[in-house]
């Protein structure tokens, strides 16, 4: 963050290109005079407006360099350039739309792209220490997590921070969980809060508006709240030293006010409380139990990374014993790598993914490159119809030089006028973009010149790709051979022909390729398309469907909760009623288990679910074998079901009627009663892993409600009635369970959806093009159309004689898509435990729409060609 | 050289180098017309002026000391030269002359 701001910086260099140099200082001193004064009075945006409409003035005569007399005619040279460049864009209108709408969408693309690219790439690099600032996790040998965890125990990072030199500074983070606000009679729930040490605005570069950086979280139960909830609860301001009420319980006092997070931030929050107010359970040993804080390290510079992981590990050796130390890893992650390299169980927020990074660049760049191959197709394909400016340019004195010069900046100025219009429409389209990636990403050259830069690039790249071939080939043109004419001797026709040939060559080329990259696209978003199906489709071995879930508050009164699960079982729109600690694909824990009779590496690592005997029916889980918990039976509040992974890792024969217990929460041994069929508790990215249930009324935190599909609406109103009765200080919350579950593969579907469009809109570019070729390519013919017809040809020779050429080069392209697809999609595809597989169907299909869509495009032509009178097409003069 | 007529807003400027005299620079000039005159001109404008008035060789223009303000930047300041002073004489005589010669009738109406 630049502390003054100071005008764009691309306009003072553009001015130093231009302006005379005697000018120069008095002319960017003035205008740097004229933005401060604007700043101050109008603010950044409008400064910034102001200053390049003032600089634009400066484009004028009086103020440039002065050129040598020689190269004056240029400048006229480029004006009649500009002139016949005009002319024959307006002449040949077709293909000057085809050609624009290519590069317009193709731009539009690559913009949109590189907006979420850089916003991507930029996640918590606004740190000014983000170099040597580092998350701490831990990696368990054994574990059910195979990348490691994102958060450890509590006396790790002071430890570091006090036993290692090269630890400058620490800082923990612990979730706070959902929380009850009030101030006088506003009450809201406030969710996103974080307990944190006071060495926060030390380490971090969240601004602090207001309160002392080094003291804010320093005393218990001060609270430091973002701008956006400081306004809410303190609409007047003065929210420092104020106090607010968290879950009716204690006071909090407002000892800062920091800048709202920015959204590229691994992780966010809106409130943070003092850590010194955090009571952990007890649970025995501090080093090993209740790793729930995401605990940051700041070196003293970026390299003592790996010195500091190596004394980490000796700081464990001394406080573990030998068995735990030797099973943990601690390793260290630079903060900016997290947000797209990082994917450890429990992370604080849902990460982004390198691979969808390099996915839409390269998809990006593909749709660029088929909008410049039409480009190139189709001047060269017109190419000869130039030939005759050429010549004549040619025998007034034009050199080759300046031929090259001409069609170069006549293509430059072509792709110029389509990012005008793209920069337009990427900021018409910018909303939907921000709504469906739940982003704010804008378009502000002024201070990104990254994208400014990109842009320019974009455009000279694909001006001086477009436009080079064209060039060089009509600048070679001999004039005497052009001038004679079609109607001259054979050795020009034959000269002709040959440098039509060459252009046809890359012609072919160019279509071969365009369509490799469409099929391999068609093939991409196939497969992607085809697993989200499978997945949305996939039978977890439960059901989701209306489901509801509610939140329970904390500490929860039995008899109450009893009685309200009762009534709410009466009502007609309530199936069954189920309360839980956790659900599928929720926060299930990993509590430590003995598994009676069994030697160590018998007993694998396990989750579990903290259920009632209510819950297999709401979610319509099945068992296996054994029964399930049951009310009537007294002890089975200390019985334990396992699932068939379980069932199969456990060293035991027959596990049910075997027992094991729960030591570290003090659950004696008790029997396992039943084994419950494998059901995916996780997202189908993770392989099914051993569980086990048990019910642990006091660990309850929420309802699970089955709710008649017909009457939903008015159940909800009903529960809503009753909730008043049960808890009256609390607002009624409920979430949808298929919901919740479906955030599991949100981002795969949101990815999933972008590949397919982007894919149709490639698709369109090329049959685009091939559409303006075969225009080309049919009117060339006509004449040849006209004689066959003659001569009795009936529409069916003449589709064939247009589309055997086009149809062979698809398949080429379609045969060489077909390998490097296989491997990107087996690839992909191999991230999901769960997957279709790749059959021949996507490829089959793939190549069946490439061929189809190309014969769609030829056909129209080969048919107006082939209903034409040949009277009409016999006269017509190419 | 296209000549050496003075047009409407060159005398403008040309006498607000003038007023200026030591601070005559492109800002002060724009800000002096605002104030004067109340026509709004871009600075580009004014500039393009004074470099008119440079080429006739009405003023002169040098580098003043570098500032603080202007990102360090020196300004660029004018001032009118004897034939500019004469041409300024020219226009003003050429007026009072006029204004003498207008028949005392030719306002009463």
């Amino acid at each position: 963050m630049s502390n003054h701001p100071s005008p764009p910086d691309w306009i003072n260099r553009l001015l130093e290109a231009i302006c005379d140099p005697k000018r120069l200082e008095g002319i960017q001193g003035d205008l740097a005079e004229l933005y401060e004064q604007r700043l101050e009075e109008k603010g950044k945006r409008r400064a910034n407006w102001a200053y390049f409409f003032d600089a634009l003035g400066f484009l004028r005569p009086f103020a440039w360099k002065k050129p040598n007399i020689s190269t004056s005619n240029h400048l006229y040279m480029f004006r009649n350039y500009l002139k016949v460049g005009l002319r024959n864009l307006n002449k040949h209108r077709g293909y000057t739309f085809i050609n624009m709408l290519g590069l317009v969408i193709s731009f539009t693309c690559c913009l949109l792209i590189g907006l979420h690219l850089q916003d991507e790439l930029s996640f918590d690099r606004y740190h000014e220490k983000q170099d040597r600032l580092f998350r701490l996790a831990n990696h368990t040998a054994g574990a059910s997590y195979e990348n490691g965890i994102a958060k450890v125990s509590e006396p790790w990072a002071p430890e570091a921070k006090a036993t290692i030199p090269e630890v400058e500074d620490a800082c923990r983070f612990v979730f706070v969980g959902q929380s009850l606000f009030s101030k006088g009679d506003q009450q809201y729930y406030e969710s996103g809060g974080l307990y944190t040490d006071p060495s926060v605005f030390r380490m971090f570069s969240w601004k602090l508006l207001e309160g002392d950086p080094n003291q804010v979280l320093a005393e218990p139960n001060s609270i430091v709240l973002t701008q956006t909830l400081a306004q809410k609860y303190f609409p007047s301001g003065n929210a420092l030293g104020e106090s607010l009420t968290i879950d009716n319980e204690k006071a909090w006092k407002v000892t800062g006010i920091v800048e709202d997070v920015p959204d590229n931030s691994h992780f966010t929050f809106n409130f943070l409380v003092s850590l010194n107010s955090y009571t952990p359970p007890d649970q025995g040993d501090k080093w090993v139990r209740w790793n729930q804080y995401y605990s940051y390290l700041l070196l003293d510079q970026k390299e003592s990374k790996i010195v500091a992981e190596e004394k980490l590990d000796q700081m464990l050796d001394q406080h573990l014993e030998a068995e735990t130390a030797a099973a943990y890893t601690p390793f260290l992650q630079p903060i900016a790598s997290i947000h797209l390299q990082s994917k450890l169980h429990r992370e604080m927020s849902t990460n982004g993914d390198l691979s969808y990074i390099y996915i839409f660049g390269i998809i990006g760049l593909f749709i660029l490159l088929i909008a410049s191959s039409n480009f190139v197709n189709l001047s060269t394909a017109r190419a000869t119809q130039r030939a005759k400016e050429v010549g004549v340019r040619k025998v007034i004195g034009a050199n080759r030089k300046s031929l090259i010069f001409q069609f170069l900046s006549e293509s430059t100025i072509v792709v110029a006028t389509a990012a005008v219009i793209a920069i337009g429409l990427t900021r018409l389209l910018l909303p939907s973009l921000n709504a469906f990636l739940n982003k704010a990403l804008q378009l502000d050259f002024f201070t990104n010149t990254g994208l400014l830069l990109g842009l320019l690039a974009m455009v000279l790249f694909t001006g001086f790709l477009a436009g080079t071939y064209p060039a060089l080939v009509l600048s070679s043109f001999r004039p005497i051979q052009v001038l004679k004419g079609s109607g001259g001797k054979a050795l020009a026709l034959f000269k002709r022909g040959a440098i039509v040939n060459r252009g046809q060559l890359l012609r072919k080329g160019l279509v071969v390729f365009q369509f490799m990259i469409a099929t391999f696209l068609i093939i991409a978003s196939l497969v992607v398309s085809g697993q989200l199906k499978y997945i949305n489709n996939k039978n977890l071995g439960f059901n989701k469907d209306q489901i509801i879930n509610i939140p329970l508050s904390y500490p929860i009164d039995q008899t109450k909760l009893s009685t309200f699960q009762a009534d709410l079982a009466e009502m007609p729109g309530v199936l069954t009623v189920s309360a839980s600690a956790n659900q599928p694909g929720g926060s299930d824990y990993g509590v430590p288990y003995e598994a009676l009779g069994l030697s160590e590496d018998q007993q694998p690592a396990m989750r579990c679910l903290v259920v009632d005997e209510n819950f297999l029916d709401t979610y319509e889980i099945k068992l296996a074998s054994g029964r399930g918990f049951s009310k009537e039976i007294a002890t089975d509040s200390n019985v334990y079901l396992i699932n068939e992974t379980a069932a199969k890792q456990l060293g035991w024969d027959k596990p049910v009627g075997e027992r094991m217990s729960m030591p570290a929460v003090g659950r004696e041994p008790a029997a396992i009663i039943g084994i419950v069929k494998d059901f995916h508790f996780h997202s189908l990215h993770e392989p099914i892993t051993p569980l086990y249930f048990f019910m642990e009324k006091t660990w309850f935190s929420q309802l699970n409600l089955k709710l008649d599909a017909s009457r939903i609406n008015e159940t909800l109103e009903a529960i809503e009635a009753r909730w008043d009765q049960f808890e009256a200080d609390l607002p009624f919350r409920y979430t949808f369970f298929d919901r919740s579950f479906g955030a599991l593969h949100a981002a795969e579907r949101r990815t999933g959806r972008m590949i397919s469009i982007l894919t149709l809109l490639a698709i369109f570019i090329t049959a685009l093009g091939l559409f303006g070729l075969t225009t080309y390519t049919a009117e060339k013919r006509t004449k040849e159309m006209g004689i066959r017809k003659v001569f009795g040809a009936n529409w069916v020779d003449i589709l064939s004689l247009f589309s055997k050429e086009v149809l062979v080069l698809v398949g080429i392209g379609v045969a060489l898509a077909i390998p490097v697809a296989w491997l990107v999609s087996s690839n992909w595809l191999d991230n999901f435990a769960y997957n279709i597989g790749l059959g021949i169907g996507f490829f089959l299909l793939a190549a069946l729409l490439a061929l189809g869509i190309a014969l769609l495009t030829v056909s129209y032509h080969a048919l107006t060609s082939a209903r034409r009178s040949p009277v009409v097409s016999i006269r017509h003069e190419a | 050289m296209k000549g050496t007529h003075l047009g409407e807003f060159e005398e403008l400027v040309l006498l607000i180098v003038a007023v200026l005299f030591d601070n005559a620079y492109g800002i002060a000039v724009q800000e002096e017309i605002a104030k004067r005159s109340g026509r709004k001109v871009t600075i580009s404008t004014v500039h393009s002026a004074l470099h008119r008035l440079d080429k006739k060789g009405y003023v002169t223009s040098r580098y003043g000391e570098a500032t603080a303000t202007r990102g360090g930047r020196r300004k660029l300041l004018f001032t009118v030269t004897p034939a500019g002073e004469g041409v300024l004489h020219q226009s003003r005589k050429l007026r009072n002359d006029l204004w003498d010669s207008i028949p005392e009738l030719a306002f009463k109406f």
